[in-house]
């Protein structure tokens, strides 16, 4: 009954174990293998790849996560609130096919998107690739809060409406802030989702001083497009390492918010 | 005296449920910015699709010769093959796996707490990481094989992702790893929400465990699994860029690659603008199709399920 369970959960902490101890290697003991026991500790793999420049990484992917999640978290959240507490024409409609963006693969836009983003001088700009961020995030940020604005009190919103506070004070003053727990998956997936971005980065942003983080690791393990050179593991590992931390701890702290907006997010 | 009361009462300043099309306000700033990101760039993509392209410039309309051009390729029917191979492949045999899981966690088997935190690592791990590490361990001269070796299995220390017999087997492997925990959530929910009593009149009329898994559970659970099913498929044809791009490239050759990265080679790596416009339209026409589907069984499941029971108390009290 348990060895499936165990073999699984061996193979996940292998992953883990490579993960976490390799980064803290030194060469020479790396080219033993990636997998055998340490013989070493150095943090001159995080010195190095911190002197390669992965802090503007980290610091782009940033900005640019929290930009969109605070746009996400207030947009996403107005429309969510319309889509819920509104009747109005083509509702569903309109709702559907909001929704339906969160199928489209990115592949499909990136050309399109490109050229009139070259057209527009916007190609390596930190702005002009946060609103295809906002765009790509808002279809699964509305979804998330319209399922759980059609659970809210209704009472509440008609006794403010009779009280005679307007739409836009309802939901700032009353619905907003009884509503923690959706602003919190929200803003848990958007980051994670613009943190751990490849493609978009990878097209719009290819400039040293603009690049995201995941690019950049691609990069320094020399994958990228833009190089082929000679693997420097340990400093590749290292940066694998910090790009997966931030989401490591946001899954030690919100696992339930995770795994409730999974759930919801596709089978209700 | 009657009829004026009714009057009065109905002036009195109340919420009437009608027609407030200014909740079309709201939606405006979410609504253009869709439409920019998607709308836009579909459009243009379809358009591209009809137009003869020379170095990142169109050259007028060519009358679906793109498409002509595609369906006389031959990768092209490559990797539409392939990806139907990865979807055959990855998708029952993670709902088996994670069927067993779910119920062997949901009976509580001893370490149960700690097997829910391990097995949804994978999916939070982001894909880079993951498809690079892997391709760290199946390396030719990585630790597999080396493992392989050591305990006198020297036949299967292969060229995981070098060969072309391999990496599409290769990639299939570390989906269905990746997935499972995926699975298993969406499975566990739903378990938990259904009512024991079910079980109870069962035990009642004497059935056994292995006739109330199979005559109770699963079809309880049968609109998820096919939920599932459907969204992991939409999932494995438009979301698998990067996995494929960090593990193998699409290669050796074509061996590896699926729709999706075909349009990323045609158009950013042979300049093949026209042709990858033309895939990219009909892969958008495939996920659509399977959106459809995923909509139309969503919408009969929260009919037929009661849609209290998943709330998000509920599922969060199970964690």
């Amino acid at each position: 009954m348990q060895v499936p369970f165990v073999l699984y959960s061996l193979s996940i902490l292998i992953m883990c174990y490579a993960l976490t101890v390799t980064p803290f290697r030194s060469a020479n003991d790396l080219a033993r293998g990636v997998l055998v026991e340490p013989q070493s500790f150095t943090l001159k793999n995080f010195i190095d790849v911190w002197k390669s420049g992965i802090g503007t990484g980290v610091r782009n992917s940033f900005t640019l996560s929290a930009l969109t999640c605070v746009l996400t978290i207030t947009l996403g959240g107005i429309a969510g609130y319309a889509f819920s507490f509104f009747r109005f024409r083509l509702k569903n409609s309109l709702y559907l096919f909001m929704y339906s963006g969160i199928f489209v693969s990115t592949m499909l836009i990136a050309l399109p998107l490109f050229l009139q983003y070259r057209d527009l001088h916007l190609v390596n700009n930190l702005l002009g690739t946060m609103i295809i961020f906002l765009g790509l995030r808002m279809p699964f940020s509305i979804y998330l809060y319209k399922n759980f604005f059609d659970e809210f009190s209704r009472e509440l919103i008609e006794a403010a409406r009779i009280d005679g506070l307007g739409d836009l004070r309802i939901f700032a003053e009353i619905v907003f802030p009884l509503s923690k727990g959706v602003v919190a998956t929200v803003l848990l997936f958007n980051f994670t989702a613009v943190w751990t971005d490849y493609l978009v980065g990878l097209l719009f942003l290819q400039k040293n001083e603009v690049m995201t983080i995941m690019p950049k690791i691609m990069y320094i393990f020399g994958a990228g497009p833009l190089t082929t050179r000679a693997t420097p593991l340990g400093q590749g590992f290292a940066g694998l390492f910090i790009s997966t931390l931030p989401i490591v701890i946001i899954y030690f702290f919100a696992k339930k918010h995770y795994i409730t907006g999974l759930a919801l997010g596709s089978i209700k | 005296m009657y009829y004026l009361d009714i009057k009065n009462r109905c002036s009195m300043p109340r919420y009437k449920p009608g027609i407030e099309n200014k909740g079309l306000i709201f939606l405006l700033p979410a609504f253009l910015i869709i439409v920019f990101i998607y709308v836009n760039p579909i459009i243009r993509m379809f358009l591209f699709s009809l137009e003869e392209w020379r170095y990142l410039r169109p050259e007028g309309f060519n009358n679906f010769d793109n498409y002509l051009d595609l369906l006389k390729s031959r990768h092209f029917y490559t990797t539409l093959l392939n990806n139907v191979i990865i979807i055959l492949g990855v998708v029952p045999v993670v709902v088996v796996i994670a069927l067993s899981f779910a119920q062997a966690i949901f009976s509580k088997i001893p370490g149960y707490r700690l097997y829910t935190f391990l097995f949804f690592i994978p999916v939070v791990l982001p894909d880079i990481v993951v498809a690079r590490i892997l391709t760290e361990i199946l390396n030719k001269a990585g630790p597999v094989n080396s493992f392989f070796k050591t305990i006198g299995l020297g036949f299967l220390a292969q060229d995981w992702l070098g060969d072309y017999r391999y990496a599409l087997f290769t990639i299939i492997i570390s989906l269905i790893w990746k997935n499972i925990g995926f699975a298993l959530v969406l499975f566990l929910a739903r378990l938990t929400t259904v009512d024991r009593s079910i079980y109870e009149a069962a035990e009642i009329d004497g059935a056994k465990s292995v006739q109330k898994y199979f005559y109770i559970t699963l079809p309880l659970l049968s609109s998820t699994i096919s939920l599932y099913i459907v969204l992991q498929v939409i999932g494995l044809m438009a979301f698998l860029f990067n996995y494929i791009h960090v593990m193998t490239a699409g290669g050796p050759g074509y061996s590896s690659t699926v729709l999706e990265y075909f349009i990323y080679l045609n158009i950013f790596k042979l300049q093949e603008i026209g042709r990858g416009s033309a895939a990219g339209v009909i892969l958008i026409t495939i996920t659509m199709i399977f959106v459809y589907y995923y909509l139309l069984m969503r919408h009969r499941a929260s009919k037929a399920a009661n849609k209290e029971a998943l709330s998000q108390n509920k599922i969060s009290k199970s964690w």
